[in-house]
This record gives C-alpha cells, sequence and structure tokens, in this order.
C-alpha cells in the first residue's frame, strides 16, 4: 500500500501527490474523536478546522508520511499552526495562496506549486520527475471529465441515488486514488435507471458538504440536487488544462485559481463574482431554487451570503441559507426548512 | 453629519491647544490629527481610498491619495457609541452576528451611506481573510475599482519580490485613477519621515519598557496601528515626537514612580473601543498596560533606492499577521523586554486570525510562565457585553497575580 | 366529507376539522407532553367527539409541526410554513407577512396574494424569543405564562434586556429583579428584545414593509404585550392576530388536504 499524505483543502493538486508516488489522503471532519480543537485553538472557529485538528489530537487518523496545509483562509492557516503542536513530528508544508487572480499571483502561486512538487519527491525520496506529474494529471482529468458528464446528466433528470454515487466517487478520488475513482465513475455512468419527477430541482453551494447520507438526506427530502459546488464536490474535481502554458506548475495554478470559485478567492476585475458565478451555475443546471449550506464561522462566505442573496433575488430564484456543523445531527434540524423550501418550488 | 463631527473636533482641539502652547499634549496633537484625517476622509474633495490594515499609507500619501483602513471607522463608531444602528442594518441585510463587528459596523455604515465613497479600494490579504472579504464587497457594493495586495505569510526572498511587484502595479493602478506619475522626490520625503518616525517610535517603545513604566493605561492604546496612518508625513515625526517628549517629561518629573504599578501587564492584540472602563478599574487594582502586542518596530529603515521591496519586507515583517510560531516569538520577546507580570487577551468575537489561536497563545504564555487573561469579549460590539463578568474575571486575575 | 388536520408542535398539539365548505366544525389545543402519540389520538379524539363525526367520516388526514412525521394515519406531511400561510389566508386573506411564533421556533414569511410562500426565514436553533423562552420568563418573574401578556401595562422605561439566550435572559432578568426593578418594565424590556428579535426575522423577508397587511400566527400571538411590541419596533399601527392564533397551522393542514382533492 502506497503512503500517505494528508490534506484539508479543495486547492491541493492531488496528481502531484500520486506523482511523488503517495496516495492521496484528505483528512474530512468525520470523527467522532472527543472535541479538543478549540483548547488549542478557539471554541468559535471553523468547525471543518476543529474536528480534523480533533481526529489529529486522538489520533483518528492513518498513518500520514506528510501533510499538505493551503494558506487559503484564517481558520486554515490556524490549523497548521495548530498541527505543529499537535503533532510535532509529522513533515509538514504550507502552500502560500495569493487571494487575487491577476497574473504576478498565477507567477507566485506556480512556483509554491512547484516547492510542493519537490517536497513531496524529496520526502518519498524520489527523483523529480516532470514526465509523472503530466502523467497524473492526465489521469486525473479523465476523472474531471467523467465527473461532468454525471453532473450534465444530474441536471438534465433526476435519478435516484445519482448525487451520492457521484460523492463516492469524488470522495475516493480525495481518499484513495485516481485511478479507483476513475473506475467507478465509468461504472456509474453505465447503467441507465429511468430518470423520475417529482422532486424540486436545486443547485447547492457552500464550503463542505462531503457525507454522500447528507445527499440521499435532500433527496428524501424531496430535493433533486442538479448540480453543486463545494469544496469538496466539483470544485474539488479540478480540470487542469495543461494548454494553458507551457510551465506545468504555471498551467496548475491557473486552472486552480480560475476554477475553483471558492469564496476566499477574488477577481479584482470583478469584485462579487461569486454571486454571478452561482446565479450561472444554478441557471445552467436547470435549478428552480438555491440551497446555500456553510459551516458556522466561515469569514469568506459569511461575507458573500448578502450579495448571493441580492443576484438570486434580482433573478427571482428562490435561495434557502442553512448553517450547520460537521454532524448529520445539525443537518436534521434543517428537514423543515428543507421540505418547506421545496414546498414552496412547488412540490 | 461625520463632517461636521470631525469640524468641531479639529476647532475644540485646537483651542485647547492654542490655550497652553507650551505643553507637549501629545496626546492632543495625535487626536487632532485624525480628526483632521477624518474631515478630510468626509471632505469630498479628496481622492480616497478605502483600505486594509497593512495598505502602505506612506506610498499613497506620497501620491496624493487620502487612505484609511475601514477598521478605523468601526473603531470610531464604536468608540462614540454609535455603532447600534449600523450593525442592525449589516445583520437585517445578512451580515452574520458571527462576522467581526469592526467590518460589520463598517458594511452597516456603507449600507446606510454613512462612509465617505472611495475613488477606488486598495484590500490586503493579511491580517485577515474577513478584513479582505470586506473590501471586495466595498467594491462591489459601490462599484469602485479594486486592487489586492497579496501578502504572503512566510518571510522568503520569492515572497518579498512577488509584493514588491505588486506594490509597483499598485502605483500605477493608482496613477491610472489621478492621472498623476508617482514622483521618486515625494516618495523619497515620505520614507524619510517613515523612516524618522520609525525612529521616534523605536525611542518610545524603549522609554516604555522603563521600570516603572511612564505610560498609563491608555497612553499607547492601537499606537502602531493607527499611528502608520500618517508614518509618512511631517506631522507623523511630529506626533511621535511630542509622545517622545511626553514620555521623557513624565521621567524626568518623576511622574512615572508615582502612578502605582504592582503589576506590569501586556494587551494582546486591540483594545476595548467602546467606554468601558477597564483602563480605570486596572488603574484602581494597581495594574499598568506597559505593552500592546501590536506597538513594536519591525521593520529595517525604508531605503528610498530600493522602495518597493522596503515596503514588501515591512508588511510581510508584522509578526500578527505571520504563523503562531512567529507571533509567539515575538509576543515572548516582548515580554522579556518589558518584564511583564501578566497578559491580558481580549478574545475579540469573530476574530478567527487573531483569537482563533487563543489556546496556541496561552501556551506561548506558560512556556516563560507568564499568566494569561482570556476574555471573552467583542472588543467593538457593546450589546452583548456581560460586565460583570468581565470585571470579575479582570479582578481576580489581578488578586491572582498579587 | 371532512378534513382533519394536525399540527404536533414542540409545546402544543392542534386538531382542527373542516367540512367541504371550509367551515371549521371542531379545534382543540393541548400539551404536546413527552409522548406525542398518546397526544395525537387524544387531539383527534377531541375534535371528533366535539362534531359529533364517526373517524371513518375524514377524507383526509394531513399533519403538519415538528412531530408530523409521528402521525401514522396521515395522507401527507406538511411543514407547518406553508401550513401556517394556507391557515392564515383563510382566516386573513390579505395577509403578505406572517409572523409564526411557535413553542421552539419563530418564522417569518412572506405570502403572495393567493397564499402560497414565497420566502421564508427561521430563528436560529436555540429557543430566544419562542414559547418556550416566554416560559422561561415567566418562571424567573414568578407569574403565570397566562398573566405574562399584560404585565407590561403602564410600563415608562426604555429598558431592553440584552441577552436573548434563554439562560442569560433570565439571569438577567433575576438581577434585574434584585436590583429592584419593577415586573411591568422587565416584562416591557422582554417584549422589545423578542420584537427586536422577530423585526430582524422579517426584514431577512422583506426589506421594505410598507403597504403589506402583517398577520401573527402561533401561541405567542395571545400575547398582546409581545404583538404590540413586535408592531411598534415595525412602526405598524397593529399587527393582525386570529382569534384562535395557535390553531392556523392545524386549520392550514386541513385545508391542503381538502385542496388536495377538489385542487
Amino acid at each position: 500500500m502506497n503512503k500517505k499524505i494528508g490534506f484539508t483543502c479543495a486547492y491541493t493538486p492531488v496528481p502531484l501527490i500520486e506523482a511523488a508516488g503517495f496516495s492521496p489522503f484528505r483528512i474530512f471532519p468525520d470523527s467522532k474523536a472527543p472535541d479538543q480543537a478549540g483548547h488549542l485553538l478557539h471554541d468559535n472557529l471553523c468547525p471543518h478546522v476543529k474536528k480534523v485538528l480533533d481526529r489529529a489530537l486522538a489520533d483518528d487518523l492513518p498513518e500520514l508520511d506528510g501533510l499538505i496545509f493551503i494558506n487559503s483562509c484564517d481558520s486554515m492557516r490556524r490549523l497548521a499552526d495548530a498541527w505543529h503542536e499537535a503533532k510535532p513530528d509529522d513533515p509538514i508544508i504550507l502552500v502560500d495562496l495569493p487571494s487575487g487572480t491577476n497574473s504576478l499571483s498565477l507567477d507566485f502561486l506556480s512556483k509554491e506549486y512547484e516547492r510542493l512538487a519537490k517536497t513531496l519527491f524529496r520526502w518519498n525520496n524520489e527523483p523529480f520527475s516532470i514526465k509523472k506529474i503530466k502523467d497524473k494529471i492526465d489521469n486525473w482529468n479523465l476523472v474531471a471529465a467523467s465527473v461532468k458528464k454525471i453532473e450534465k446528466k444530474m441536471s438534465r433528470d433526476y435519478f435516484p441515488g445519482y448525487a451520492s454515487g457521484l460523492q463516492q466517487i469524488i470522495n475516493t478520488a480525495a481518499t484513495e486514488s485516481t485511478d479507483k475513482a476513475l473506475a467507478m465513475a465509468q461504472k456509474e455512468l453505465q447503467p441507465e435507471e429511468p430518470a423520475k419527477a417529482g422532486l424540486a430541482p436545486v443547485f447547492l453551494f457552500g464550503n463542505l458538504l462531503f457525507d454522500p447520507k447528507v445527499f440521499d438526506l435532500f433527496e428524501e427530502w424531496n430535493v433533486h440536487v442538479t448540480a453543486s459546488d463545494f469544496c469538496t464536490t466539483s470544485r474539488f474535481i479540478t480540470p487542469v488544462d495543461t494548454t494553458a502554458d507551457d510551465n506545468i506548475f504555471r498551467a496548475l495554478a491557473s486552472s486552480y485559481m480560475e476554477q475553483t470559485p471558492c469564496a476566499r478567492t477574488m477577481d479584482t476585475a470583478k469584485p462579487g463574482d461569486i454571486a454571478q458565478k452561482i446565479v450561472q451555475r444554478a441557471k445552467k443546471s436547470n435549478a428552480r431554487g438555491v440551497i446555500g449550506f456553510t459551516l458556522k464561522f466561515c469569514d469568506p462566505y459569511l461575507a458573500r451570503i448578502p450579495m448571493i442573496r441580492q443576484a438570486l433575488q434580482k433573478e427571482s430564484i428562490p435561495f434557502l441559507m442553512l448553517e450547520g456543523d460537521c454532524t448529520m445531527g445539525s443537518m436534521g434540524q434543517q428537514q423543515t426548512r428543507i421540505e418547506a423550501f421545496t414546498e414552496m418550488l412547488g412540490v | 453629519m461625520m463632517y461636521d463631527h470631525f469640524e468641531n473636533a479639529v476647532k475644540g482641539i485646537t483651542d485647547k491647544l492654542n490655550q497652553d502652547p507650551e505643553g507637549i499634549n501629545a496626546k492632543k496633537k495625535y487626536v487632532l490629527e485624525l480628526s483632521k484625517l477624518g474631515k478630510k476622509l468626509y471632505s469630498e474633495d479628496e481622492t480616497i481610498a478605502w483600505c486594509g490594515v497593512t495598505a502602505p499609507f506612506d506610498l499613497l500619501g506620497a501620491m496624493g491619495i487620502t487612505s484609511c483602513f475601514v477598521e478605523f471607522v468601526g473603531a470610531m463608531l464604536s468608540s462614540t457609541q454609535t455603532a447600534g444602528g449600523f450593525f442592525e442594518e449589516a445583520e437585517d441585510s445578512g451580515f452574520a452576528t458571527d462576522s467581526c463587528a469592526y467590518h460589520r459596523a463598517v458594511m452597516g455604515a456603507v449600507l446606510k451611506n454613512a462612509m465617505p465613497k472611495p475613488d477606488f479600494i486598495i484590500g490586503t490579504s493579511s491580517p485577515c481573510t474577513a478584513g479582505l472579504a470586506v473590501m471586495e464587497n466595498f467594491a462591489h457594493q459601490y462599484k469602485k475599482d479594486f486592487f489586492i495586495l497579496n501578502v504572503p505569510q512566510n518571510y522568503t526572498q520569492d515572497a518579498i519580490k512577488y509584493l514588491a511587484a505588486q506594490l509597483e502595479d499598485m502605483t500605477l493602478f493608482v496613477s491610472d485613477h489621478t492621472k498623476r506619475p508617482l514622483s521618486k522626490e515625494k516618495l523619497g520625503i515620505a520614507l524619510e519621515n517613515f523612516n524618522a518616525s520609525s525612529t521616534l517610535l523605536k525611542e518610545i517603545y524603549d522609554l516604555a519598557k522603563t521600570k516603572p513604566s511612564p505610560v498609563d493605561n491608555n497612553l499607547l492604546k492601537d499606537f502602531s496601528t493607527v499611528i502608520t496612518l500618517m508614518m509618512g508625513t511631517q506631522q507623523g515625526v511630529d506626533i511621535c515626537q511630542a509622545f517622545k517628549n511626553e514620555l521623557n517629561h513624565r521621567i524626568e518629573t518623576g511622574q512615572h514612580t508615582s502612578s502605582k504599578e504592582k503589576t506590569r501587564l501586556m494587551w494582546i492584540q486591540n483594545r476595548i473601543q467602546y467606554p468601558f472602563p477597564i483602563n480605570e478599574m486596572l488603574d484602581d487594582l494597581g495594574a499598568k498596560i506597559v505593552v500592546d502586542e501590536l506597538n513594536d518596530v519591525t521593520w529595517e529603515p525604508m531605503d528610498p533606492d530600493n522602495p518597493f521591496e522596503s515596503i514588501a519586507k515591512r508588511m510581510i515583517s508584522i509578526p500578527f499577521s505571520m504563523d503562531t510560531t512567529e507571533r509567539i516569538k515575538h509576543i515572548q520577546t516582548l515580554a522579556g523586554e518589558y518584564r511583564i507580570d501578566g497578559a491580558i487577551n481580549p478574545c475579540h468575537w469573530g476574530c478567527r486570525q487573531g483569537t482563533g489561536t487563543r489556546g496556541l497563545i496561552s501556551k506561548g504564555f506558560k512556556d516563560i510562565n507568564v499568566p494569561v487573561l482570556n476574555l471573552e469579549i467583542d472588543c467593538v460590539d457593546s450589546r452583548n457585553l456581560a460586565r460583570g463578568q468581565i470585571e470579575t474575571r479582570v479582578e481576580a486575575f489581578l488578586e491572582m497575580l498579587s | 366529507m371532512i378534513f382533519l388536520g394536525i399540527d404536533i408542535g414542540s409545546l402544543s398539539c392542534d386538531a382542527v376539522l373542516i367540512d367541504e365548505e371550509k367551515n371549521i366544525l371542531a379545534s382543540s389545543v393541548i400539551l404536546t407532553g413527552a409522548k406525542n402519540i398518546e397526544s395525537i389520538a387524544r387531539a383527534k379524539k377531541n375534535v371528533l367527539d366535539a362534531a359529533g363525526i364517526m373517524e371513518k367520516d375524514i377524507r383526509s388526514i394531513i399533519a403538519t409541526g415538528y412531530g408530523r412525521a409521528r402521525v401514522k394515519e396521515k395522507d401527507a406531511a406538511v411543514t407547518e410554513i406553508t401550513c401556517h400561510a394556507k391557515g392564515i389566508k383563510h382566516v386573513i386573506p390579505e395577509t403578505r407577512i406572517l409572523i409564526d411564533i411557535g413553542g421552539q421556533d419563530s418564522k417569518a414569511m412572506r405570502l403572495d396574494p393567493d397564499g402560497n410562500v414565497v420566502d421564508f426565514a427561521m430563528n436560529d436553533k436555540c429557543a430566544a424569543g419562542t414559547g418556550r423562552f416566554l416560559e422561561a420568563m415567566a418562571r424567573a418573574l414568578e407569574v403565570d405564562i397566562t398573566e405574562l401578556g399584560d404585565l407590561d401595562k403602564g410600563a415608562t422605561s426604555d429598558l431592553v434586556l440584552s441577552s436573548m439566550c434563554t439562560v442569560f435572559a433570565e439571569s438577567e432578568v433575576i438581577s434585574l429583579i434584585a436590583c429592584g426593578t419593577e415586573q411591568k418594565e422587565i416584562a416591557k424590556g422582554l417584549n422589545r428584545s423578542i420584537a427586536a428579535r422577530t423585526n430582524s426575522l422579517v426584514k431577512r423577508v422583506a426589506r421594505n414593509i410598507d403597504g403589506l397587511t402583517v398577520s401573527m400566527s402561533g401561541g405567542v400571538a395571545r400575547n398582546k404585550g409581545v404583538v404590540k411590541a413586535i408592531a411598534e419596533s415595525m412602526n405598524l399601527e397593529k399587527i393582525n392576530t386570529p382569534e384562535t392564533p395557535d390553531i392556523i397551522g392545524a386549520l392550514g393542514a386541513a385545508i391542503i388536504g381538502f385542496e388536495k382533492i377538489y385542487g
């Protein structure tokens, strides 16, 4: 079995991990580890970050040969800080991620990704190989293409269980291997169950929604998920446009910065563009309504919700905003809201 | 309304200073300059830039821009107890109460049209994600051009080069708006002033280290954060000189020994902005805040021949914005230099950057045997202040220290 | 043909029977208690007995409220949000903004002229400003919950409670009592706090309520002090309340049952 590299953010290019001979292991905040992270950091901090740290503090992790943290937001920075304290012997790399997407920032990020790649090869005593990186990117792009196909089908019609099936594929790419995810994706695409009618087509967005069971719950509550935009769903499977630049790291940088519209990244030429992107994606996926789901204390989203609400209102797209933590219990409490929303959409 | 407020403040303080032309009056001169800045911001005939906290105000000043970080307005609204309506406006439009109240107050002011309209906006990625997000909101709301300075977290050559190149780009962005190129001469003067202010700041902080300290609990409140707004100007130099004179005067006249100083304290991050008599309480209990975490000079002098790289190094060098290991090292150094007995960490509600590290900071203090009091408080929004609880905690902490 | 609506809330279990003309034949409001299956049976029996109708004559049963899934014999479950909107449309048809403060949560809804919900907002999961909150406050003030509505009469100060967390507010009330603050002033302060919170909920569904008819349903609508304070905080002359605000959810459920059959 391959040695594993832990990571927590969707801006981590998995092909670099695999090219260096490691397996990716995205640390999901899905543990029942006791709540200890608040002592090391603060209780009013992103539940994602706290739960991931709880797993480290409770040794509820497989053996990891290194950790990649991304300086994507204050909470992620704090996680990297606390990891030093919780696991002082773990090799850690913190990748500095710019907030804007101009040319200087892409240059800087490409250097950061190159530093990450070289560090990973060094950790595994492997000779640095651009070819291996390119091969793994090609593989990754196959998964991304399959995911796109499944998403396209989902946006057209409702197929029971499809949303949670897609999530399992994405989670496999995050925690096992691209190859395995690809095999699953091809299987998922094969048999076509008949489409069903009667659910409310809804586009979901937010920061973190990774448990396939949650997608089943949405269906149970009359939601047909037409597409979703979370750092654990489509945002994670970012296709890399290798034709964008001869320098593979620059191609990675531009693909991740421009195609992964997390609220923490912004286009200075179009302030507030995240709201427009959500409207466009909702429309493209044929959704009749939009549900936002964010974990508590997520500053980048907290600051953007008003403008997203405004943009959806302008287009007369009904919008429901939910907030929770990483537990299924918090999801259960949303049942009335979600059902009322689908009733409002006329289901 | 705000213009009148600042104009009255300028007039009132000027009158008082005129009555005492020989006096040092450092704090009055400082408030006068801040009021003048406020007046300029609201005058509608200046080129205004709203900025992130770590923006290069000296460089912007040299380009003829009146600039200010937005948290300054949040603090001002809180200190004048006028923030309540703005909080409600922001919350009603969907800004969650979990967010930082500096930013929430300002967003409310934007929505109520109570903020001076900027000509453009310069966000900084440090110190916090939330601050930058609010800057983007501003740009969206005002439909104004937006520039981001990405401040890397690590002090490396690549990071410095990257930020220096962005600063150079920023001057082009500003010139595009003002139709005036950057004048090397004006920048040279601004950097000279900045260096003179920095030297004086170091001297001020060295004087504050004296035991007993000539500072009082209020004198250097949030000083470094705010004084950066004017360090590139002659007025900034004069203010710093006045503060240095004030401290020297207190030492020469023995004032510093007359005040009680049973306990020397460090204050972490920013102070409480609304009227809350914590300083008086500390006075009564014989405790003195001799150092604020953010009151330090962590940069080398600016090199006028290499301005962008100098400013870049300065912006990255702020320990508060770096990783927590660096921040703790800095706090531990200050603790030693100022010979503190304890520290107060006001864990400002909604601040992931600063108070997100509460536990690690506590551990950092524990490692050097300095007790720390974590106060769970909102430093800007007083609506949920549990006054009695805070007072009991502070008193108990000081009892423990003595 | 008869239609039954049952609303199983956290505090009360309400049932309403209507006929084909949507006339209310009988209604019942009882405490939900710890065993909601028993309460459902009792509420159902109450209305059947009161109307003198046999169970077999019921054409449809629609369940609503947080315990809606627990009604075994239901034809369908519909959320209380849709049901309250439907119910209020029947009794106060001009309603465009509906505030429903129930036992454990409060909601604001914006309705279209046909009584359909076009937007809604719910309070956070804590009990602040809800029936449970008022129960706790009545306890702290040592009065019966039914007396709370008139308790603020004659209050003159502008006291507002700063804590809206049930636990903290209870201790704040106790310390106000300890400081000798009059009961009526505390009651007024409480009502103002609830009003501020409700107002902010309403603003989430309608920034501007000019010209819109605002009504209130749910058990708390019986509390005159709270209703008045909400109206004041929204600069409204009055907020409409139905005669029996607690049964609006169950009424809406019964009507939905009727409409499912008759369209």
